[in-house]
């Protein structure tokens, strides 16, 4: 195994931004699916809730 | 470690989701060092192959989720209790997917500009690929027109499982058409892998983590579904309550 160093690599810049590009949009809506949850959880009884 | 308070405690967290989600989390790290720093450059391809660790791992994974979602309408519509369970999983991981499907054209553009000199080409896969991710959006919208839960859940369970069926198109447009999308390197009819064994490891640990966040997202949304739907029930309980009284008072 050889690391290889990311300044020496071709195409750092788009081989960065597809994997960048791969997770922001995912962890942006598993945040915005969590801090809606988090709203809307005082108006949820506990028997709506069936997993907690 | 300490606890978060229980206000700031997501409510559709629960110590299985937690785990999984520190799994994934670390899989991620690990996915990141082996693509971009441990493995070797592709002969024809140099170091462009490092986007496929993410490009085909969310592809599958995408084709997964459109999947699952068939067996879950399908589950609602012939099940015997009509489950709305199966309804809100389908709506999850159709969603899901749709972000998984975005990914893969967005990786799949990047990848293109470095191999073939363009973002875009009306290609037999690129076509069917972005066919397949409109459809999906279509499901979305359908889901979102008004109605009852039921009618919800009814609608949009036809409509998945007439769109199901776009997946095998996507997945043969390479052999049915002239494309200048790449062949299947790993899922080939003769069972013939010809990628480096490290490669091969870091795609395939790709696709673990990648259904390892899929799996976190559909859970944790479909919670949400569940709690939206309980909130609007208990508004439409409230609003026949309200015309119930007011019947009575007059």
């Amino acid at each position: 195994m050889n690391p290889t160093g990311l300044i020496a690599m071709a195409h750092a810049d788009f081989i960065i931004i597809s994997w960048v590009l791969s997770f922001v949009p995912i962890a942006a809506y598993a945040w915005r699916t969590l801090r809606r949850a988090r709203q809307i959880d005082p108006l949820v009884s506990k028997d709506d809730k069936p997993w907690t | 470690m300490s606890k978060l308070p229980s206000s700031q405690v997501p409510p559709t967290r629960t110590s299985a989701t937690r785990n999984l989600g520190i799994l994934v989390l670390a899989g991620s790290v690990l996915l990141f060092l082996l693509g971009i720093f441990f493995t070797a450059e592709d002969v024809d391809q140099g170091s462009s192959v490092r986007i496929m660790y993410v490009h085909v791992p969310t592809a599958w994974v995408a084709y997964l989720a459109f999947i699952l979602t068939a067996v879950a309408s399908a589950g609602h519509l012939w099940g015997r209790r009509h489950s709305m369970n199966l309804d809100r999983l389908a709506g999850a991981s159709a969603e899901v997917g749709v972000i998984f499907m975005g990914v893969t054209l967005v990786t799949g553009s990047l990848w293109g500009r470095l191999s073939w000199g363009t973002y875009w080409q009306w290609d037999p896969r690129l076509t069917t690929t972005a066919f397949l991710f409109v459809t999906y959006i279509g499901y979305l919208a359908v889901r979102g027109l008004g109605g009852t839960h039921q009618q919800r859940a009814k609608r949009s369970a036809i409509v998945a499982l007439f769109a199901v069926l776009e997946i095998p198109l996507v997945h043969f447009s390479v052999v049915l058409w002239r494309s200048l999308h790449q062949k299947a390197s790993v899922l080939r009819p003769n069972g013939n892998v010809t990628m480096d064994g490290l490669m091969l490891f870091t795609l395939m640990f790709g696709v673990v983590v990648f259904t390892g966040l899929f799996a976190w997202l559909v859970i944790h949304r479909q919670r949400l579904l569940a709690m939206i739907d309980a909130v609007e029930m208990r508004g439409i309980d409230a609003a026949i309550e309200a015309r119930r009284a007011e019947e009575v008072n007059r």
